[in-house]
């Protein structure tokens, strides 16, 4: 960290959360964790800042947690460190101290950016180290935020919000403001939703809805009814695929009334692809094989409602 | 220009000065006889020797360019097929990279965007090779085609490689390469090649799909009328329902395809390829949102995305039945499962005596083996 100056000051908590809360940007827990018995016996680096309580207020650059945790133990001063005054270095070093590469949000990536350009001109190898910092190249990490920053707004909200990935989020950004603006509220995030299972919903509903036309209002309500299912991607994917749908559960009906309870498992080729069903079964008793063979009987009498499927 | 007359002169110098903005040619191929045609044919287009391709300016590196390479060295190969599908046993020179016929459905636009149209210049090793190939299946037939990568006639009115390559093959008769297209660009090979070697292939889909889907290509009535003068030429032709898509609308569509047909001798029609559309998932995120891509797709036995096998089977029978009734010609399925052969054809094609011979199994030798 050849960029922080030699001199060391303190300042107390209360001026450092004062100043510009220009650089408070990380929220998730910091990869260093100071803890106020360390603070209190000041084993720990000094707190970069911008500016020098001498020559008026001064901006913390990084450890805005640290600092409101010592605000609260009631500590009267902290130790910090001077820095030079250009946001671009700041964030370098803020990154630095941050030392979570790969695990900042997108919010907190946004910030970044948005405090970067703030900063324009960035140099290229400033660029190159702050992506490296953040886990990334600095090519991939300005393509990242240049694609976020063509989303519509709904979208982008979504992903702060982190309800969806960047990559679904390009996939649905033509989908009604209205649905957009659904997953930024509660009935979405009561649904519990993983990542991939977003994906899977939204890439439904957005082929259900270019492919039936939907108006704003019924899409919307498509993706309620979905939110409101227990198994929200099975209610689109039933909406999407009706034909295929139709196949599985017709399948689940026969093998349910001709094997329930018979110890014979039957499964169907994947996607009904193929020409043969599969049938598994043991067993080591007559009784056992009796039934199984019962089963068996039954699927020989319903042989073509089966073959019907494939 | 003697390998096109007047009219079609004016023809496609317009056409091709209006489809590229710059040509490009290796060094090595600058002075070759075809790079020196297609400057004839259309000497509008701003041209430029390089070194090699990569020097393509990168502003430059898209389908209105035109880029002229040697690569000798090996272009056939067999046609990728797909796992746990039929392959034809077909056969594929590469001569062409890339089309900007621009077909919605083509897989090919989604990788080849930033790249120019390149046309390997040199075909002596291709020619070669095919030779090898034949010689060592003598009795088969060994079916060959340029269409794999790009359209066999879309550029041929510009580098009449075509007749190069059937000039070249001329003393295998076994061999029969296959000029598969979406244009109508054949009157500058009819009466100038063996019609014993050649067959003109078509693709066709309805003219109300191909308007939309296929923008840039001859409309289908158009590639129908060059299919009669080729045959009345005495040359053979194929006809490919590939992809065909299913509609409320291009159903019928399809039917009246097929029927059209009939105005074809079935001895002059070498043969008829039927195939469903389909794509490979990692490409769908690739592919524009179309309205037929958004049917029920489900992954097949080899990953490829289809229509589910029993759609499929219909649609084949269907199509299978209208063409029966106007034409004897072969008729095949392009990368179908040996499910869905048994269910159109009641056998896989080694099963027919009327495909057997199309789909023998061809001897074909690693690339370096004695020729």
């Amino acid at each position: 960290m050849s960029r922080l100056s030699n001199s060391v000051f303190s300042v107390s908590p209360a001026a450092l959360l004062s100043g510009a809360s220009t650089f408070d940007i990380f929220h998730r827990t910091s990869g260093v964790c100071v803890g106020t018995e360390r603070l209190r016996r000041g084993l720990y680096a000094p707190f970069p800042v911008i500016g020098h309580p001498g020559q008026g207020a001064v901006t913390l650059v990084w450890g805005f947690a640290a600092v409101r945790e010592a605000a609260a133990a009631g500590l009267e001063t902290l130790n910090c460190i001077g820095i030079p005054d250009s946001h671009a270095s700041a964030l370098e070093i803020a990154l630095e101290f941050e030392q979570r590469p790969g695990e900042f949000s997108p919010a907190e990536q946004y910030a970044l950016w948005r405090l970067l350009k703030a900063a324009e001109p960035v140099a290229s190898d400033v660029v190159t180290r702050i992506g490296s910092l953040l886990g990334s190249s600095g090519a991939a990490f300005q393509a990242r935020m240049r694609r976020f920053e063509s989303l519509p707004n709904a979208v982008r909200q979504a992903v702060l919000n982190e309800s969806i990935d960047l990559k679904t989020a390009e996939r649905c950004r033509a989908l009604p403001e209205e649905c957009l603006l659904r997953l930024s509220e509660p009935s979405y995030r009561d649904a519990g939703l993983s990542f991939s299972n977003t994906r899977q919903l939204l890439t439904l509903l957005r082929e259900i809805w270019l492919r039936d036309g939907l108006a704003p209002a019924d899409c919307l309500m498509l993706l309620d009814g979905a939110l409101a299912d227990s198994d929200p991607v099975a209610y689109l994917r039933r909406r999407r695929y009706p034909e295929l749908v139709k196949r599985e559960q017709r399948f689940e009906e026969l093998r349910r009334e001709t094997t329930a309870g018979s110890g014979v498992e039957l499964s169907a080729p994947p996607y009904f692809e193929g020409d043969s069903f599969e049938l598994r079964c043991r067993f080591s008793s007559r009784a056992e094989l009796i039934r199984r063979r019962d089963a068996l009987l039954e699927i020989e009498d319903r042989f073509d409602e089966f073959l019907e499927l494939l | 220009m003697s390998f096109l007359n007047s009219s079609d002169e004016l023809r496609y110098r317009s056409y091709y000065t209006r489809s590229f903005d710059h040509f490009y040619a290796e060094e090595s191929v600058a002075e070759h006889p075809a790079v020196l045609r297609a400057r004839e044919v259309a000497p509008d287009i701003p041209f430029e020797m390089l070194r090699s391709r990569e020097e393509v300016p990168a502003e430059h590196r898209r389908a209105r360019t035109l880029l002229a390479v040697g690569g000798r060295g090996n272009a056939v190969g067999r046609c990728p097929g797909t796992r746990g599908h039929i392959c034809c046993n077909y056969l594929t020179v590469d001569l062409y990279t890339g089309c900007n016929l621009g077909c919605s459905y083509c897989i090919m636009q989604s990788y080849l965007n930033f790249s120019p149209i390149t046309v390997r210049i040199d075909t002596q090793d291709s020619v070669a090779r095919l030779g090898h190939i034949a010689r060592l299946n003598a009795g088969r037939l060994v079916r060959a085609g340029t269409g794999e990568t790009g359209d066999s006639l879309w550029l041929d009115p510009l580098f009449n490689i075509s007749a190069e390559i059937l000039e070249g093959i001329r003393e295998y008769p076994n061999l029969v390469l296959e000029l598969k297209t979406k244009t109508d660009f054949v009157d500058h090979l009819l009466g100038k090649v063996d019609p014993a070697q050649v067959v003109f292939g078509f693709s066709l889909n309805p003219t109300q799909f191909a308007e939309v889907e296929e923008p840039a290509t001859v409309p289908p009535a158009l590639r129908l009328a060059a299919a009669e003068r080729s045959v009345q030429a005495g040359y053979r032709v194929a006809f490919h329902f590939d992809p065909i898509v299913r509609s409320a609308a291009t159903a019928e569509a399809y039917a009246q395809l097929c029927t059209e047909l009939g105005r074809f001798p079935s001895e002059q029609i070498a043969w008829i390829s039927m195939g469903t559309i389909r794509y490979p998932k990692e490409l769908r995120d690739a592919l524009p949102d179309r309205p037929y891509l958004l049917d029920e797709f489900v992954p097949a036995r080899d990953g490829k995305y289809r229509y589910l096998q029993r759609d499929r089977v219909e649609l084949y029978r269907a199509m299978l039945k209208q063409l029966r009734a106007v034409t004897s010609a072969p008729v095949y399925l392009c990368m179908e499962s040996d499910v869905v052969w048994r269910r159109v054809f009641g056998g896989e094609p080694q099963e027919l005596p009327e495909l057997r011979r199309l789909f023998e199994d061809l001897e074909v030798p690693s690339v370096g083996e004695a020729q």
